[in-house]
């Protein structure tokens, strides 16, 4: 525990607008030790950093509900209004909704410098991206294999992660993808599985492999030089 | 339904790499050593990608075979999902995916050997010789990526499947149950009339036996571990070679006393129990002392986690049809408090005995 007195004299200096280096000499000159003052000065910087990490977390908490609530509040209205709405409103329902969702987002993450709620809106536009393969799915009876579904939500996951340099994107894609591989041996072993003659779910799946491997390859290429010894 | 079993375990795995990651974030600032998942988050995530990308291949091949009417076997396209998955791992360093190629070729061995065995009508027991060997290899390899290669995460992935392998056969073989499997791998032909399994056998066996004597000689491996690796080489090789084996005599209702009695053991099924709970204890003590010698925390939590559930296992097997049901569950409350005293005791003197000197060191150091 750093001494309270060294503490509040660094203080004061540093809010007088004092130079570390200067506030090192002056405190080497009245016979303090650098262990001393090196600690009093990183106790400091944890104080610092702690709380920027809850102010972090917490801007992370509120946003993921308001994602949450938001998304909820578009499916339960696409819901509610789907019998009576026509195609082509709907299909403008979920095409406009996410491109005016992601552009928000990037907007707030780029121009606006706004990260956290950038990140929070693009999450909440891919949510809606999946939502619409299942809908459009639905809609125009389309003759495929469920999982494909989650192939097609994890690829355009993908492609906006990198695109926006985002993690918790990359996050969410690793479920998706997981789904996938869950679902479709389903099919495959099926005896009588439905969609027998139609080939879209080995392209999928072959499309599949080369977008998680391009995406690994391209972050993995990104990554700082380990050293050896770590592997 | 085996299949689509063995296909679907897969995501659980996926589940077991994200719980690690969200674990090594909240753990980030520590240590950097073998027994880490990754190196940084971009680490786990790349890794995380790449695995999906082996699975999805795996997936894509098993429907494009679907798709041309089945030629291939589901275990020739789980062996060639898992070669890629291998010279992956190698090229680009990432261990999620060695873990999984590992294991999926080792279930492509299981299966082969599973089917030759069915198909010949030869002993079963055979498998249980393969699954020890490749163990045995497994550990071996281990060691020799630690000290020859320097890739200490990919030796640990090694390291903790040789181990689990084989400390895994002997958990089943020193039980009741796991003897009556045994006796019943017996009941057919000698392993020698099918080819595949004979020829398979040997290969495993030359090379564990080629990489035990090469690793001891260079020194990699102790020679108290190129004892135990030779003793259960033996031993196991020997179960491949057992005739029929006549192990447990069944229990059931007595009617002349009325009773229900447990079934008991055979003069051959008790030496057979005696030697693999002797083989289990010494193995699990064996694993602990190791890890003290080579100063290997994990390898210390790990024999100490399997001597835990070796000594209730034990209980269980040993006195569950012996006692009143209400004396042997306050003895198994008892039982857990003292064992958990003395492993909590003994763990701590191990490990501060490990880092003792370090703490020295620094100590020195300090003005």
């Amino acid at each position: 525990m750093a001494n309270k007195e060294l503490q509040g004299y660094v203080k004061e200096s540093l809010s007088q607008g004092k130079g570390k280096d200067e506030i090192y000499k002056e405190l080497l000159a009245h016979g303090w030790g650098v262990d001393d003052i090196h600690a009093v000065f990183e106790e400091d910087e944890l104080h610092v950093e702690d709380e920027v990490d809850t102010h972090k977390k917490t801007v992370r908490i509120i946003l993921s509900t308001a994602v949450t609530l938001i998304g909820a509040g578009i499916f339960s209205f696409i819901a509610a209004n789907w019998q009576i709405m026509s195609r082509p409103a709907k299909v403008s329902v979920i095409l406009i909704s996410m491109i005016v969702v992601y552009a928000a987002g990037w907007y707030a993450k780029y121009k606006a410098r706004f990260p956290r709620t950038g990140e929070a809106l693009i999450l909440l536009g891919s949510i809606i991206y999946g939502s619409g393969i299942f809908l459009v799915g639905q809609m125009f009876n389309i003759r495929a294999g469920w999982p494909d579904g989650f192939i097609l939500w994890m690829l355009g996951v993908i492609a906006m992660a990198y695109a926006s340099d985002s993690f918790l994107l990359y996050y969410i894609a690793v479920p998706l993808g997981a789904i996938a591989i869950f679902g479709h041996p389903f099919i495959i072993f099926a005896q009588f599985g439905y969609g027998r003659f139609v080939l879209t779910s080995s392209i999928m799946l072959i499309i599949a492999t080369a977008a998680t491997f391009a995406a690994g390859y391209a972050i993995r290429k990104k990554m700082p030089q380990e050293p050896e010894s770590n592997y | 339904m085996a299949l689509y079993i063995l296909s679907s375990f897969w995501p659980l795995v996926i589940i077991f790499v994200i719980m690690a990651v969200v674990r090594r974030k909240r753990r980030r600032g520590g240590r950097k050593g073998g027994t880490e998942l990754a190196v940084s988050r971009e680490d786990a995530v790349s890794e995380t990608f790449l695995l999906l990308s082996i699975f999805f291949l795996g997936v894509t091949l098993l429907s494009l075979n679907r798709d041309i009417g089945s030629p291939i076997s589901f275990q020739t396209i789980l062996l060639l999902t898992s070669i890629v998955g291998l010279a992956l791992a190698y090229k680009l360093k990432i261990v999620y995916t060695l873990a999984i190629s590992t294991m999926g070729t080792f279930i492509w061995f299981v299966l082969k050997m599973v089917e030759w065995t069915k198909e010949q009508e030869v002993n079963t027991s055979g498998i249980i010789t393969g699954i020890a060997l490749v163990g045995l290899f497994l550990y071996l390899l281990g060691r020799f990526h630690e000290k020859v290669l320097k890739k200490i995460r990919f030796s640990s992935v090694y390291l903790v499947f040789g181990i689990i392998m084989v400390t895994f056969l002997l958990f089943i073989l020193s039980s009741r149950l796991g003897l009556g499997m045994l006796e019943d791998t017996t009941g057919a032909g000698s392993i020698f009339k099918s080819w595949q399994v004979t020829t398979s056998l040997l290969i495993v066996l030359l090379i564990e036996l080629g990489a035990a004597f090469f690793t001891a000689v260079r020194k990699i491996i102790s020679a108290k571990e190129l004892v135990a690796v030779i003793i259960f080489t033996v031993l196991f090789a020997t179960i491949a070679l057992l005739p029929e084996q006549d192990l447990l005599i069944s229990g059931g209702f007595d009617f002349d006393t009325g009773a229900y009695e447990s079934g008991s053991y055979t003069s051959s099924g008790v030496f057979w129990a005696v030697l693999f709970n002797i083989l289990i204890f010494f193995h699990v003590l064996g694993l602990v002392f190791l890890g003290y010698v080579k100063r290997e925390k994990w390898l210390i939590n790990l024999g100490a986690a399997f001597l835990f559930m070796l000594i209730i296992v034990k209980y269980f097997d040993w006195f569950f049809t012996f006692l009143d049901k209400s004396i042997f569950f306050i003895g198994a409350g008892i039982l857990l408090f003292i064992v958990g005293w003395l492993m909590e005791k003994g763990r701590r003197n191990i490990l501060q005995n490990i880092s003792t000197p370090k703490q020295q060191t620094e100590q020195i150091l300090q003005p």
